[in-house]
């Protein structure tokens, strides 16, 4: 469906969706939100500004909203070079990481990020032993990533990509089928805390020693990422990893905080000497 | 002919890498305006494209990471596995979402963002191609009056990308790819 509306009146709808829900919808890239809207609208039928605004009052339709803008990974293991070098710093122990260790997924939306994280850790012989703090903008998507839930339609491209990664198992033995849904053996999530929010809380005594945060800025106009880093900064530890994605980057005012260890997989690190 | 458009969009799949190297190999090396091309390519295959297209191009060309800036004098291909579309600011902004018409990068995303944002100033070229990826992109350049060009379904390896086109609109050149580059290089400033 065609949206008509001016810039301004989407910069008036943005700033009241921030205003309600207190995330920075007003920072989105304006393409990003006039396509979300739209859909938005077809879904839910909706004709009018007016009658969006009312429904605004409406706990379970803001959960809606929040749901339509969280943009699903789509993939298991999306980039399997990067998850390749991932697993490569875990198990030759360049990201320090140990029992007491907490990994950051802020705004995790449908699930893929986390479980390939999961998956690639119990391959490793390291499940359960850190911390592992999610975030989530709506309780939708939260409930879904909860009970491991993943889209069944995606079943070819994950295990093109699990292939690519080389895992050493099948991907079908970590997941479970209750009819027509498939979900992530419960197990994998133990260790997994459930946040809602944009980021995970702050938390200045136990920092992160790796965030992933892949694709998650694309939806943001540049001059919030500094703001979006400056929070990843603030709660990761130094000498900690943080990924991006692979058509991302730190921006530059942040380069003498983190080095970029790996170019084509956007991976860098805090450097050490960093007391914050 | 006298300059009075901003940016041109190329989309094409099927048979459109030899077209594309063809254009790109024609065109004078001052040509004046930035290209944006949008074609279909393997989502696991993230190097080889671009630097196969910068072996023929004139034009100096580039995967655009996120939010960078639109200047003239490049040619900047939607990388693989995002969409890419076309901001306000003249910047790139690329995007996971899901695919459309099978396609990520789909050429309906990058036709339509660049049709919002250059209207009138833009021209917009669909190649050669076997889904019908584009041709609702097209149709919004030709709805903003933006100049629109097909190539002749008769000189396309598969034609079923143009013909989905010349179905929605009218556009306002059918060529072959020699004419699209001979009509390219009367642009200037």
């Amino acid at each position: 469906m065609a949206i008509s509306y001016s810039i301004n009146e989407l910069k008036e709808l943005a700033e009241r969706l921030t205003s309600v829900t207190e995330l920075p919808y007003h920072e989105l890239t304006h393409s990003f939100f006039k396509r979300r809207l739209a859909l938005l609208f077809e879904k839910t039928a909706i004709r009018k500004t007016q009658q969006f605004i009312s429904l605004l009052e409406e706990d379970h339709f803001i959960d809606a909203v929040n749901d339509e803008f969280a943009i699903a990974t789509t993939e298991l293991f999306r980039d399997p070079g990067f998850w390749r070098k991932l697993r490569r710093l875990i198990t030759d122990s360049e990201i320090e990481l140990d029992q007491q260790s907490k990994v950051w997924i802020p705004n995790v939306t449908s699930g893929e990020e986390l479980y390939s994280f999961l998956i690639l850790l119990e391959e490793a012989g390291l499940s359960g032993q850190f911390e592992i703090m999610t975030s989530h903008i709506s309780k939708l998507s939260s409930n879904r990533v909860q009970e491991g839930i993943i889209s069944i339609k995606k079943a070819e491209t994950n295990n093109y990509n699990y292939k690519r990664f080389e895992g050493n198992s099948k991907l079908e033995n970590y997941f479970g089928k209750d009819k027509s849904i498939v979900y992530l053996k419960k197990e994998l999530l133990n260790n997994v805390k459930f946040e809602s929010g944009f980021f995970p809380p702050e938390d200045k005594e136990h920092k992160a020693s790796l965030v992933i945060f892949r694709n998650k800025m694309l939806y943001y106009n540049k001059s919030f990422h500094e703001k979006l880093v400056e929070q990843i900064d603030r709660n990761t530890k130094p000498g900690g990893i943080v990924c991006v994605g692979i058509n991302e980057t730190l921006p530059k005012c942040f380069s003498k905080r983190f080095e970029c260890i790996d170019e084509k997989e956007s991976i860098y690190r805090k450097y050490k000497f960093l007391t914050d | 002919m006298e300059l009075s458009f901003k940016a041109i969009v190329i989309g094409g799949s099927a048979g459109s890498f030899s077209v594309v190297t063809k254009i790109l190999s024609k065109l004078r090396s001052d040509f004046p305006l930035p290209i944006v091309l949008c074609l279909h390519r393997l989502k696991h295959i993230r190097s080889g494209l671009v630097e196969g297209i910068n072996l023929k191009s004139k034009i100096n060309v580039v995967e655009p990471t996120d939010k960078i800036k639109i200047r003239p004098g490049n040619v900047y291909l939607a990388p693989s596995n995002y969409h890419l579309f076309v901001e306000y600011d003249s910047t790139f902004s690329l995007s996971t979402e899901e695919p459309l018409n099978h396609s990520r990068p789909a050429i309906d995303y990058t036709l339509s963002s660049a049709a919002y944002v250059y209207r009138n100033k833009l021209i917009g070229i669909l190649l050669t191609g076997a889904n019908k990826d584009g041709a609702r992109g097209m149709k919004n350049i030709a709805d903003k009056k933006g100049l629109t060009i097909i190539q002749d379904p008769d000189t396309c390896e598969v034609d079923t990308m143009p013909k989905s086109a010349l179905r929605l609109f009218k556009p306002d050149k059918v060529l072959s790819p020699e004419e699209i580059v001979n009509f390219l290089n009367q642009l200037t400033v």
